[in-house]
């Protein structure tokens, strides 16, 4: 019942985004050059004939919606497909009207998606989220297919031209090679921070687990690791890390140095400390003192307790954690941009000292692509982590009697 | 056979164990019952090397446990609890088969020694691939027992192993473990604080309270001492529950004989005539019997034995117990 309301809440409040999206008058930018003021063109003229069939598309899914919230058997795929297609459909229709804006004006004009554009793109894909909830048991793998159904149709559709003209299309298109190289060291920063946090927190917590007065310290070094602010870190880290490289020539040779990669790669190992630590204590807390009992009885020795049952039971929950330090890893990782140290952080750095709000936006949106498409991933494999080992499953039942 | 020699152990200030002397014997199922807190759980961690005493020798077979390499000891000795602590991430076969695995047994050897196992403690062989979270309490229980006999030890230490359970499924498992005992003949100490538990199971009985040995013997030996202590710390009656130990047809050659045929006006009275349609089986215990005279508000039941029918009076019931202590 709460699940249906807080669903029906969520299909209302987006149909409310796209419609204020739509009437908003600030569909798409004009402009004669990246610097001076633009023009803005509401969604009407903007689409033309196009918008009367995205009203169309926004009508059946308003009507589809209405029906499914006062109870008609509708399943609820439909409203997912409708959104779908109205994802596309205004991705599309902008891409053709920033051509035409475009027909007559000069190399350097340009057309730019506005606010109303975002509301609606907003207000769809929290309503393909929402749908796919209400059926999909496995709801990652659902996702992951949508999305990448999704992203091969507009990929197909960009190879047509029909997006070229938008800029932001046009930018990343254009630096496509600069583009690329920033997603993949991004990639490579985000995991190896996150696996390296994830080896240092994994000894750490089962220190912790083992002996209490560790279990102080560790805690105040993943919390103080996790109040100061990460660009502060990153700065105060600069000196001492460029003094040691001067001092010692073989640490450099290692590739220690106070700007680039190292401190970047440091500062965010140190981040990923906190949630997975205190998601693996408080996973290896949490296994039944009965269980370590039967298991020391029965002559099982410390190292072979870790193995056989401490390990697997507290895997779920490090899981846990190092999905949580990814995705946060993948964030905070646009700060490496300022040290040097690469990824998309330098062309949204870049973009904001030349005021390009096009290359900032391209730059946070691939950002937020990468964050989704891991933690889509990472659940995949916490799922299955956790049914292999399924104790994890149903924990209080279990407490009931062993 | 185990030893235990002026054993002292204490939790800071409080003194949990405080000077015992004990002996167990091989092959024999010794029922240590106390209230809780009396030292009876630790005593049993003091035999597994869980806890190290804190004065006094613990030896098996004569050698002093500390002599052992540990988890040799503790592999040599079943250790079953409260609760199981079956690991939940195991299936039942991997839960039965995880000493041997660690003892590093060969693969079949351990999948044979699992299915021995499940057949002894009663469960079919669907059960190996089920994780405990879909067993019930009992079965949970059951995969403990068989989990604590896997490496055949010749020692079992059994901590309230069925303290969990509903009062039903405690007394199934408590003769099914008799039974079980009766084939392996295992040196078990069995702690629990339920007085019909540690009378029904006992070969000898001892009493704890405080740290200390009250009492011991065979359940029968002690009733004098027995009924107050042991009414007194635990709330239950134990010369109640020592008429669970006997059954009707232990007393059959003092039973007054009757013919055989239902319907023999000239012998009964009346009032017997009206009840002799309910018989009762010479297999119920003294117990049983005790209740049914209470619930027919006679002091006499007919009872049917495979030798013939038989009258059981209140009189011959009531002098069972003291003839069992001679016993």
């Amino acid at each position: 019942m709460e699940r249906e309301r807080k669903s029906r809440v969520t299909f209302y409040f987006s149909l409310a985004l796209i419609m204020i999206g739509f009437l908003s008058g600030r569909f798409m930018i004009i402009k004669e050059n990246r610097i001076v003021d633009g023009m803005v063109v509401d969604t009407l003229n903007a689409l033309g004939e196009n918008s009367f069939l995205l009203a169309l598309l926004f009508l059946i899914l308003g009507v589809v919606i209405i029906f499914y919230t006062k109870g008609v058997a509708i399943n609820p795929i439909w409203i997912t497909l409708i959104g779908v297609g109205l994802f596309i459909a205004l991705v599309v229709f902008s891409g053709v009207a920033a051509t035409y804006e475009l027909l007559d004006m000069g190399s350097t004009a340009r057309a730019s998606v506005g606010l109303g554009f975002w509301f609606m793109i907003v207000g769809v894909l929290l309503l393909i989220q929402q749908s796919v909830k209400l059926y999909a048991t496995n709801q990652e793998r659902i996702s992951l297919l949508i999305l990448l159904s999704t992203f091969f149709i507009l990929y197909w559709i960009y190879r047509l031209g029909w997006l070229s003209s938008i800029s932001i299309v046009r930018e990343v298109s254009d630096r496509w090679d600069l583009f690329s190289e920033a997603i993949i060291q991004h990639l490579q920063l985000s995991i190896a921070s996150s696996l390296s946090g994830l080896g240092i927190s994994i000894i750490l917590s089962y220190a912790a687990y083992r002996k209490q007065l560790i279990n102080r310290a560790v805690s105040i070094i993943a919390n103080a690791s996790q109040v100061i602010p990460t660009l502060s870190l990153l700065g105060l880290l600069m000196i001492p890390l460029g003094i040691l490289a001067q001092q010692y020539p073989g640490l450099k040779a290692l590739g220690i140095s106070g700007i680039g990669f190292f401190p970047a790669y440091l500062v965010l190992t140190l981040y990923t400390l906190l949630p997975i630590t205190s998601n693996a204590i408080a996973g290896f807390r949490s296994i039944n003192q009965n269980v370590i009992q039967a298991a020391e009885g029965m002559g099982m020795s410390r190292r072979q307790i870790l193995k056989h049952v401490e390990g697997p039971l507290a895997i779920p929950a490090i899981a846990v954690g190092f999905r949580t330090a990814l995705i946060q890893t993948v964030g905070n990782g646009i700060l490496a941009g300022l040290v040097g140290g690469g990824g998309l952080g330098t062309i949204l750095f870049l973009g904001l000292a030349q005021s390009a709000p096009d290359l900032v936006l391209a730059s946070a949106l691939l950002v937020v692509m990468v964050a989704v498409l891991l933690d889509i991933l990472m659940i995949g494999i916490e799922n299955s982590l956790r049914k292999k080992y399924r104790g994890e499953f149903n924990r209080d039942r279990i407490k009931e009697y062993s | 056979m185990i030893e235990l020699k002026n054993i002292h152990k204490s939790y800071g200030e409080k003194k949990a164990i405080n000077g015992i002397n004990l002996t167990f014997l091989e092959g024999e199922i010794c029922i240590v019952l106390g209230p809780s807190g009396c030292g009876k759980s630790t005593m049993l961690k003091l035999i597994n090397r869980l806890l190290v005493p804190d004065q006094g020798e613990i030896s098996i077979h004569g050698r002093e446990i500390s002599s052992f390499q540990i988890d040799t000891l503790r592999r040599s000795i079943g250790y079953s609890i409260q609760g199981v602590g079956l690991f939940p991430h195991m299936t039942v076969s991997e839960n039965i088969g995880i000493v041997p695995t660690i003892m590093k047994w060969k693969k079949d050897k351990i999948e044979d020694r699992v299915t021995e196992l499940l057949e002894l403690v009663g469960l079919t062989d669907h059960y190996r691939e089920k994780y405990p979270i879909h067993l019930s309490g009992g079965e949970a229980q059951r995969v403990g027992v068989a989990r604590s006999l896997a490496a055949d030890p010749e020692i079992l230490l059994m901590d309230e192993p069925f303290g969990a359970l509903d009062p039903i499924n405690r007394r199934r498992l408590q003769q099914e473990f008799l039974k079980i005992q009766s084939k392996l003949h295992k040196t078990v100490i069995f702690v629990t604080h339920d007085v019909g538990e540690a009378v029904r199971m006992a070969d000898k009985l001892v009493l704890m309270k405080d740290g200390q040995i009250v009492d011991q013997g065979s359940p029968f030996s002690m009733i004098d001492k027995a009924d107050q202590i042991i009414t007194t710390f635990t709330g239950s009656n134990y010369a109640f529950e020592l008429l669970e130990k006997r059954k009707i047809s232990d007393l059959i050659h003092e039973l007054m004989p009757l013919k055989p045929t239902t319907h023999n006006i000239a012998i009964h009275s009346k009032e017997e005539e009206n009840q002799t349609e309910q018989e009762f089986s010479d297999e119920m215990s003294l117990k049983e019997a005790l209740v049914a005279m209470i619930i027919k508000g006679s002091s006499e039941l007919v009872v049917n034995a495979s030798e013939g029918r038989y009258l059981l009076e209140f009189g011959v019931l009531a002098k069972a117990i003291r003839r069992g202590e001679y016993e």
